[in-house]
């Protein structure tokens, strides 16, 4: 818009009136606000960019381990709260413990071998004498490197420094024996799920996994250090791992790491490592006391390939992508791979535009080309009206109405997709034999209306088809029938679901601009090809839809972008199941819903929470991309039409 | 509006958008106003949804006989309550499940002290499926097999049609329907609660559906011929069937308020539990003690009981403690 | 194309009209079938919304009494059989958090669109701030409560702690979720709707009323507030009424920053302050996702959950109805401004 930058500054100057100056003063202070208002909105805009990039940054980074001094190490858990509970006998220091609501199991390596002893509560008070455990059967000498019982107690592994383990059951003489590789020490995950194995100058990560009812311990991988291991701790959490080797450094390395995520250097070479808590690793030197280290635990805290590379989980049987950042218990291995949530997030946007796209788009060439404009003031605002619904409305509506009685309605719904097309061309067809036809142009733009029975009973008669061919062909169950032929199953949220409520809620979005488009379009254009003899659907496919082409484009990038970003439909339709198959017919979990769902819980600043603003960072730049070049069409659309006119 | 300005448009136009701005400053300001003396009046309680339906009863109640006091209720997950508790954005944390050592070490991290526990009394979960499913009894194994993708309980084949469930007969309609398993999302406390116990700390398989409530769950159960999902007992109502516990040995374990006291033996039965930011041996905040004294008294423990929980005074445990007060 | 140089065979010439009728009204039957889905949705919350206000239950007697019954019990009186709470509530917060919006978004907004309108040249800033503001319209709501939760609550609303209510800290007055971030957060979310509405109306304005302004004597400020604001008015108030219909709908962000299941004290007193900024509040959108996710009601949910989505929608539509009222009376004026 034109401005006029002459105007003001002289005015002032040229009457120098009290008054004036006020009004001068006025203008300018006005000048200045606007200009401040501008401001901050751009500074909002990069701020908000800013600040999900900052918070997801560190994740990515290595962390910088801060030495503490001795009056700012935190307070820990162990301070407060005693390490070994009182029912575990004292006299032993190599034991093992392990209790649920009602039972408590220990375990000890004693002057005579190994022993155990159980608890079984009675009523409200817990027995004093404890019974005897069964205990494998070992030969004598046999160095115990580690122990283990299973949370549930119902299993004791037994780990010798040969590298034999036996396994035996709590629960009844069921036994089992193993063999892993040879070892000077070894150590537990806290979560109890994988075992580190310290041999010499490398370290043998296994996974205790569950076969043929029994646990075993499988070597997963073998890491070579190429410098003598001294020492070796798990945090509590089970997240990181600290190394002491015979160089002046310590080693972190992160659960699933190849390589150390940071290394410490020390002035000599530690002999004995642990973690405080979480964040705080100490060493002792044989002749330097006590030292503290805080690392922050979200930084550095997830590799990229743990978001995005299949990952061989503990307990699993293969790799896979998996989302599941939590568990009751600590010592969990949290999966954080974002390819579920991106699969999720696209397939059903793609879905959702698939099915939103026809309807859509046919009524905006429908309505801004061949609609009388009395009647599109009226239609118009009428499609429009879907905007007005809250998708917490669409989404909470269909998860208790349609959801339910999805499966048995799938092939209904399929019945009227398929019925609604061929009916209208077959009904078409039929008024275009009739002789009348061709003398009269006037009913087009009142179409609609006249449609409107017709498609009633056309989607009547779709929903009866469906339930004719249901019963039928597919033996009066389709879902059955697709899980007895194909073995797939479906479920009662999923994502063709989801796609049906998000392609009514994108409808709005893609028509609108979709229209804009194509009745920005002057009439004239299309009026001087029909009066050169084309017909009204050339005019439209050859002169309008060239030029409106862009627009549509645009609308259908805007929708899709659109359909990315919904939180609430696809947190109360979608199961949320963080499948990476794209399977139709089962859950999926989107990145917004996602972040709907785990931000509230997540603790700030920690791995979780940078994970979820990595994600949301991700979101944002899909979007991102869908709506630049939503910009980018539309802008040529804009070019097209000033060509014209 | 416009037409008159038209007319008068030195009056309308020339004060307006001054006079708007003033408003808008002025509401900006009140912004400032210190009101903290409304705020320490405020009964902040976040977390368990699962207590939170007894929660506004109770509270609602008690804002009858103090109406001086706010309340503000958030239920979306136990695992909210010790994230709020230690920020301070809540007085009382509502949990489902006991605080792990992770959330305990984080709170002791960020206030130096450990947290106040309430026991205030049993719920349990129970596995429930739609009215006309043959099966009335479900052990570790089956619910491992068909929840887990980890199976740390059975160690056996992953279980995708009812078919394959120990105690379908091999004739029923169900044989070749595919087990859709439901469960809660991940900020409940019973989706860790029932991967620890019923899944022997296994992981979810990714196909299992995560609801945001109970509620939701007996309702896609109660619909869906093939479903298989957990609620707590409170919210099962005739629309499913309750199915009982099997263990080895030992008759199948109907789960009902009757058995109340064979809960002690039940794998899914828990404490549920009020937190509080001050440390054990201290007396929390007024408030806080009058809504711990309200809770005790009879009235609050029958509302406590409508809502589908065996009150601590009933079960075999010590009642509910003051708390410090 | 073939049409147009006139060398079609006639039979080619009437396969070409066959077609194109076809086409055509395949696309009429898909504007049919939108206003049929949009109807029929509607037409399902009134019917099951209908039936529930209807039902035996709550209240007995004739139609209207058990309508105005079990209305009246949804809006005042939580229901302890059903396990929901009073509605009432809901409706002040949603509306409340509104009008605070509005009171932020619309002179924000009002003042961008003045300057990308008026005061800007095209530079590569104005060129940003307008690429920033088109994408902004596209960026995915929860992103905004993400920013809401992440800058407003944590960082603004924990520095305002740290100077003005120490004393009671470590428990946050403005840093945690609360009604001012619930505006604020919605107030940037509809930042665009209405930036782009009064741009727009101000852009329509012919350049001959400000080079009559000017002429008159007057500056660039008087000519914007007597001249071209009063001109642009109504699509300004569009652009407002727009973005309250697009917040008014919004839940995702405000489960972040702060809506929560329960909080009876309403936000707002006769006393001063008036309005407590800081306090959670309860909303109509979170009201149904609570219902429909948490609420132990049975059979009885489909019909709550629509009695309330009338109410959201009926707010919202009022709204959308008066915007495209206001657009068409713009229209109005603009064409009889622009036959003077």
């Amino acid at each position: 818009m034109a401005s006029f930058p002459w105007q003001t500054p002289t005015i002032a100057v040229l009457l120098p009136v009290a008054a004036d100056r006020r009004r001068h003063r006025i203008d300018v202070a006005a000048t200045l606000s606007v200009r401040v208002a501008s401001f901050l909105v751009m500074a909002a805009i990069v701020g908000m960019l800013l600040q999900l990039v900052l918070s997801a940054l560190p994740l990515l980074q290595s962390p910088q381990p801060q030495s503490l001094s001795a009056t700012s190490i935190p307070i820990a858990l162990s301070d407060l709260k005693p390490a070994r509970p009182d029912w575990v006998p004292r006299q032993f220091d190599r034991v093992t413990w392990e209790s649920t609501e009602h039972e408590r199991v220990w375990v000890a390596v004693g002057s005579d071998g190994l022993t155990g002893g159980r608890l079984l509560r009675r009523d409200v008070n817990w027995p004093t004498q404890s019974e005897a455990l069964p205990i494998p059967v070992m030969p004598s000498g046999t160095r115990i490197s580690a122990l283990h019982i299973s949370g549930t107690l119902d299993w004791l592994i037994v780990l010798a420094d040969t590298g034999d383990y036996w396994v035996q059951s709590l629960r009844n003489d069921d036994h089992e024996k193993g063999t892993v590789p040879t070892h000077v020490g070894a150590v537990w995950s806290p979560g109890g799920r994988s075992l580190i194995l310290q041999q010499d100058v490398s370290f043998h990560v296994l996974h205790k996994v569950m076969a043929h009812g029994y646990p075993v311990l499988r070597p997963m991988t073998a890491i070579d250090v190429s410098n003598r291991i001294l020492g070796l701790a798990i945090s509590p959490d089970g997240d990181r791992m600290v190394l002491a080797t015979d160089q002046p450094a310590l080693q972190v390395w992160l659960r699933n790491g190849r390589k150390p995520s940071v290394s410490i250097p020390l002035a000599t070479q530690a002999i004995q490592v642990g973690w405080l808590d979480d964040d705080t690793i100490y060493a002792t030197g044989t002749d330097t006391p006590r030292r503290y280290w805080y690392v922050d635990p979200s930084a550095g805290g997830v590799s990229t390939r743990d978001l995005f590379a299949r990952q061989w989980y503990e307990g699993y049987l293969e790799s896979t992508w998996t989302w599941q950042p939590k568990a009751a218990k600590e010592g969990y291995q949290a999966k954080y791979s974002l390819i579920p949530l991106l699969m999720g997030t696209l397939i059903s946007a793609f879905l959702a535009t698939l099915m939103a796209l026809p309807v859509a788009i046919g009524a905006a060439i429908f309505t801004g080309f061949f609609m009388s404009p009395k009647l599109r003031s009226r239609i118009k605002p009428a499609i429009e009206l879907i905007a007005a619904f809250p998708t917490v409305v669409i989404g909470a509506v269909l998860a208790v109405w349609l959801a339910p009685r999805f499966d048995t309605l799938l092939l209904e719904i399929l019945g009227a997709i398929v019925m609604v097309p061929t009916g209208v061309l077959l009904l078409s067809l039929l008024w275009q034999l009739h002789p009348v036809a061709h003398r009269t142009k006037r009913y087009l733009s009142q179409l609609p209306l006249l449609l409107l029975l017709a498609l009633l009973c056309l989607v009547t008669l779709g929903v009866a088809l469906g339930q004719q061919v249901e019963s039928a062909v597919f033996d009066g169950s389709f879902a059955r029938w697709l899980y007895l032929e194909y073995g797939i199953p479906v479920r009662q949220r999923n994502a063709v679901l989801v796609a049906v409520a998000l392609g009514f809620a994108i409808i709005p979005t893609l028509f609108s601009l979709a229209e804009d488009a194509i009745n920005a379009v002057p009439r004239s254009v299309a009026a001087g090809s029909l009066a050169l003899g084309a017909t009204h659907w050339q005019s439209f496919r050859d002169i309008v839809l060239p030029m409106a082409f862009p627009g549509i484009v645009a609308a259908i990038m805007l929708g899709f972008g659109r359909a990315c970003g919904e939180t609430m439909i696809l947190l109360l339709l979608s199961g949320n199941a963080p499948l990476s198959e794209g399977a139709l017919f089962e859950g999926v979990r989107s990145i917004a819903a996602t972040l709907a769902m785990e931000l509230p819980e997540a603790s700030v600043a920690s791995a979780h929470y940078r994970v979820l603003f990595l994600a949301a960072l991700l979101l944002f730049a899909i979007t991102f991309v869908f709506n630049t070049a939503a910009q980018l069409f539309k802008r040529r659309l804009r070019a097209l039409e000033a060509s014209v006119l | 509006m416009a037409d008159r300005c038209q007319h008068k448009a030195t009056e309308c136009w020339e004060q307006t958008p001054w006079k708007l701005l003033g408003y808008w400053l002025c509401l900006c300001l009140w912004a400032w106003i210190p009101t903290v003396e409304a705020k320490q009046n405020t009964l902040i309680i976040t977390g368990s949804d699962t207590l939170g339906g007894v929660v506004t009863a109770w509270t609602r109640a008690f804002q009858a006989s103090n109406p001086d006091v706010a309340v503000e209720i958030q239920a979306a997950g136990s695992a909210a309550a010790p994230t709020a508790l230690a920020e301070g954005t809540a007085n009382i944390g509502m949990m489902s499940r006991a605080m792990s050592d992770g959330e305990l070490a984080r709170f002791v991290a960020r206030r130096g002290h450990l947290p106040t526990a309430i026991a205030l009394g049993r719920d349990a979960l129970v596995i429930i499926v739609a009215k006309d499913n043959p099966l009335s009894a479900i052990d570790r194994s089956t619910v491992d097999r068909i929840w887990s993708s980890t199976r740390y309980c059975s160690g056996g084949a992953a279980i995708d049609n009812w078919g394959q469930v120990p105690g379908v007969a091999s004739a029923d309609r169900l044989t070749r329907v595919p087990v859709e398993p439901v469960g809660r999302t991940s900020i409940s406390g019973s989706y860790g609660f029932f991967k620890e116990r019923a899944l022997c700390d296994g992981d979810l398989a990714p196909h299992v559906a995560q609801l945001q409530g109970f509620a939701a769950i007996v309702d896609l159960v109660a619909s869906n011929p093939g479903a298989i999902g957990y609620a707590g007992l409170g919210f099962v109502d005739d629309r499913v069937k309750a199915l009982a516990w099997l263990q080895p040995s030992q008759p199948p374990m109907a789960v009902s308020y009757a058995t109340a006291d064979a809960w002690e033996r039940y794998p899914l039965a828990r404490t549920v539990m009020f937190y509080l930011a001050t440390p054990p041996d201290v007396a929390p905040g007024p408030l806080e003690c009058r809504f711990l004294a309200f809770i005790q008294e009879p009235q609050a423990q029958q509302t406590l009981r409508d809502h589908g929980f065996i009150p601590m005074a009933n079960t075999n445990n010590s009642g509910v403690t003051t708390g410090g007060c | 194309m073939i049409m147009a140089t006139g060398q079609s065979l006639p039979g080619q010439r009437r396969w070409q009209r066959v077609l194109g009728t076809l086409m055509i009204w395949l696309t009429a039957a898909m504007v049919t079938l939108s206003v049929l889905t949009a109807g029929a949705f509607l037409g399902l919350l009134l019917w099951f919304a209908g039936s529930w206000l209807t039902a035996e239950g709550m209240a007995s007697g004739g139609v209207l009494v058990r309508f105005w019954g079990n209305l009246q019990q949804l809006l005042f009186q939580p229901s302890a059989s059903l396990g929901i709470e009073a509605m009432l509530p809901a409706i002040i917060g949603t509306v409340i958090m509104i009008i605070l919006m509005t009171v932020i978004v619309a002179p924000l907004g009002v003042l961008v669109a003045v300057y990308l309108s008026e005061y800007a040249k095209n530079t590569w800033y104005t060129e940003l701030l307008r690429i920033a503001i088109q994408n902004l319209a596209g960026v995915p709501s929860v992103i905004f409560g993400v920013f809401g939760l992440g800058f407003f609550v944590y960082a603004v609303g924990g520095e305002i702690d740290g100077w003005f209510y120490a004393e009671t800290l470590p428990r946050p007055t403005f840093g945690t979720p609360g009604l001012l971030w619930a505006s604020l957060t919605l107030a940037l979310l509809t930042l665009p709707v209405v930036i782009v509405a009064s741009e727009e109306g101000l852009a329509r304005l012919p350049t001959s009323m400000r080079e009559g302004s000017y002429a008159l004597g007057a500056t660039r400020f008087e000519t914007i507030i007597r001249v071209l604001l009063p001109a642009a008015g109504s699509s300004v108030l569009t652009g407002v009424i727009l973005a309250i219909a697009r917040a008014a709908g919004e839940v995702a962000p405000l489960m972040l920053v702060g809506v929560v299941k329960y909080a009876p004290t309403l936000p707002v007193s006769l006393q001063a302050p008036f309005i407590a900024f800081e306090q959670k509040f309860m909303h109509l959108g979170f009201f149904i996702y609570d219902v429909a996710a948490h609420a132990n009601v049975g059979e009885g949910r489909l019909g709550l959950i629509c009695a309330a989505a009338v109410l959201l929608v009926g707010l919202v539509m009022l709204l959308n109805l008066t915007a495209v009222l206001l657009r068409k009376r713009l229209r109005d004026r603009y064409q009889a401004l622009s036959e003077e």
